[in-house]
């Protein structure tokens, strides 16, 4: 009954090219069912196969009744790890003749449609039976009392239908693998783009994390789990007769996030999700234990609410301990490329280090600007009042064009003193002639420069070429406006600078007229 | 990159808001009246003057992202913390900051501990940073990183703008 069964499942798998990107559970569904391994997972394969139509609902619901008795019946083998539902399928297997059509439909109807609908029905109904896994409930199994995340993500996976729940049944032990393989299988030949970096999963490590509580970026981590479980199982469906123990690795690390959970990858239901995580977790276990002959991931003694999935490569130590580092690890070499995007000039440089010096460069290289600016701002005094609109419609946000190409002679003559007198350290003057921060160079071009500033002692190699700046530009136009300010900024270098100034004695504070010493 | 296009999302309406809020500030600043003549305390107010420019643009830089950021967070609860008599000693202490990392950045050559004391450098640069782990650490720098420079332009463009009149 199986392979007859299976037969309209493979057809439709192969005819319907366009299966979404999220059944990946459909090949699976044909591997478990040739696979045969396990009985409890065929008798339950056979009973939905028999029965899509839950006897429950009626034969118009077909997609319905048939997403929820699979629920029932996935959450019953989740959770039981044995033939628990089999009283459902003797009684379901009446139902052969109409059941082999009903299980059709929701194939060959447009999943989505129904799926939405199943999924607002079985969302609704999934908080009410809290958790869910006794194996003595089982005549309540039939619509949701199972795993609520479990009929989430069956509801989610656009191409839905059984062929998923057919594939989560085969998630303890070894069938998993085939799962996977399966998945893969399908999801390769829908091109599946959503899910897409088809690249080499089962070298990479693919990193998931499981927390109550989920947020957007666990979802996306779990969207990343499943394609990177689908691509490795991919990898494994040619092998799937053989199941190297690359597979048994592959399904032993699907045996954990049980694979439903991963599919759903939206966490609304990770709280619930996790109880039939947490049963699946013992469950698979042990079938994990008996079936697999090596376990490579070691993974079972992480705490079940809360556990990392990595795929250990190959060759590579995998115990707990050497996993969650290299997870560490390629967290921070994330981080770091991001960084690297960011700070100018660091796209050569490679190696971590180098990146954090450059880093640490441009960083404090920034807050001297800060610091620089701000100081300019506050002895510039707003001659008009800050009308935030017509400030902000202006295209001032290209203020480095502006510098650059600006030549205001008298304006900024603050500028350049209290920049030179600015230098706070060493430190900071070799961080600001790094080649990064050119910028100290604009406003001295753009500023006028006063004569003053040739007494402004000369600071590291900077200030050279800004001196001829300053001379060539320098012009003794001074506003009376301007006044003040420059003898403020005057004031503010001299107490920032740790040197004295030999214009110290040239501006006094109060003095209206701006002595211009030569 | 989920963080980079964060980053790229952010600078927009980032300006924006910083920007109203340092020219508030600032205008605030600027009404601020100077003290009586005299030499040494005009010397002071133009030296807190600064400063509190200073802070208003990182506060404000800060209170844009409000409590979403650990480093905006640190910073806020820095500033209100050293209130203006101590504001002097943050500025120096900022600086002391910096020239200690510059130190070090000379001494240490390119040794494998050379990242381990990056790592404390760049902990100190970035504020809140003292509490975090190395990945979270990144993360924030990231995130400052794109801040500053924003707030770097926005406060170039001002001053342009103040300095140069249509």
């Amino acid at each position: 009954m199986e392979s007859n069964s299976s037969n309209p499942i493979g057809m439709d798998v192969h005819s319907n090219g366009q299966l979404p990107n999220n059944c990946f559970f459909n090949p699976s569904w044909e591997n478990s069912i040739s696979m045969d391994q396990t009985d409890p997972f065929e008798s339950a394969l056979s009973s939905i196969v028999s029965s899509p139509v839950a006897s429950t609902m009626g034969p118009g619901e077909g997609d319905h009744g048939m997403i929820k008795e699979l629920i029932g019946r996935l959450g019953v083998i989740c959770n039981s790890g044995e033939i628990s539902p089999q009283s459902y399928f003797e009684h379901r297997s009446s139902n052969n003749s109409t059941n082999t059509s009903a299980y059709t439909t929701p194939l060959n109807s447009p999943p989505k449609l129904s799926l939405s609908m199943m999924d607002h029905q079985i969302r609704g109904n999934f908080w009410m039976p809290g958790t869910q896994f006794h194996p003595h409930s089982q005549q309540s199994f039939v619509p949701f009392s199972t795993d609520p995340g479990f009929a989430e993500r069956a509801a989610r996976s656009s191409c839905f239908g059984v062929r998923n729940f057919a594939g989560g049944l085969q998630l303890n032990g070894s069938q998993r693998q085939a799962v996977t393989a399966k998945k893969e299988k399908v999801l390769s030949r829908d091109g599946n783009s959503g899910f897409g970096d088809a690249g080499d999963s089962r070298e990479g490590s693919s990193l998931s994390e499981q927390i109550p509580g989920v947020e957007m970026n666990n979802m996306r981590a779990q969207n990343d789990a499943n394609a990177r479980k689908r691509k490795s199982a991919q990898r494994g469906k040619p092998k799937d007769s053989t199941l190297p123990p690359k597979d048994s690795e592959v399904a032993g690390e699907n045996n954990q996030p049980s694979p439903k959970k991963i599919k759903s990858g939206e966490a609304a239901e990770n709280g619930s999700g996790k109880e039939c995580d947490e049963n699946a977790d013992k469950v698979s276990q042990g079938d994990k234990n008996q079936k697999l002959g090596k376990d490579s991931k070691s993974k079972q003694p992480e705490p079940p609410k809360d556990y990392i999935h990595v795929r250990a490569r190959r060759g590579q130590a995998t115990d707990s301990h050497s996993l969650a580092e290299r997870v560490r690890r390629e967290k921070i070499s994330q981080r770091m490329k991001v960084l690297q995007d960011l700070v100018p000039g660091c796209n050569k440089v490679t190696g971590k280090a180098v990146m954090l010096d450059e880093i640490i460069n441009y960083v404090q290289s920034l807050q001297c600007q800060v610091e620089f600016l701000s100081m300019k701002l506050a002895t510039l005094n707003p001659r008009m009042d800050f009308n935030v609109e017509a400030f902000l419609s202006k295209d001032i946000f290209q203020s480095r064009g502006l510098l650059a190409h600006s030549d205001f002679p008298l304006d900024s003559s603050s500028a350049p003193t209290f920049h030179y007198g600015f230098q706070p350290s060493h430190g900071m003057i070799s961080a600001m002639s790094e080649p990064e921060v050119q910028y100290p160079e604009n406003p001295l071009n753009a500023v006028i420069h006063r004569n003053r500033s040739n007494h402004l002692p000369p600071i590291d190699g900077f200030p050279e070429a800004s001196s001829q700046v300053i001379k060539k530009s320098s012009s003794e136009l001074m506003s009376a406006m301007w006044e003040d300010d420059l003898q403020s900024v005057v004031q503010m270098g001299i107490a920032q600078n740790h040197q004295p100034l030999s214009f110290h004695g040239s501006a006094e504070p109060n003095h209206p007229q701006m002595k211009v010493k030569s | 990159m989920g963080s980079l296009s964060d980053l790229n999302n952010v600078s927009s309406h980032l300006k924006s808001r910083f920007a109203r809020g340092f020219l508030r500030a600032l205008a605030r600043i600027h009404n601020l009246s100077p003290p009586p003549a005299s030499s040494s305390s005009n010397q002071d107010f133009a030296l807190r003057k600064c400063q509190r420019v200073k802070l208003a643009a990182y506060a404000s830089m800060a209170s844009a992202f409000g409590k979403r950021r650990v480093w905006s967070r640190a910073m806020l609860q820095r500033i209100r913390c050293h209130s203006s008599s101590v504001r002097r000693g943050k500025v120096r202490q900022h600086m002391r900051t910096m020239r200690r990392s510059g130190k070090k950045r000379k001494k240490i050559g390119r040794e494998l501990a050379a990242k381990a004391q990056d790592v404390k450098k760049l902990r100190k640069l970035v504020p809140g940073g003292e509490s975090m782990d190395l990945e979270g650490l990144l993360r924030e720098t990231a995130h400052y990183v794109k801040c500053l420079v924003t707030q770097v332009q926005v406060m170039r463009s001002i001053a342009d703008f103040c300095s140069c009149p249509p």
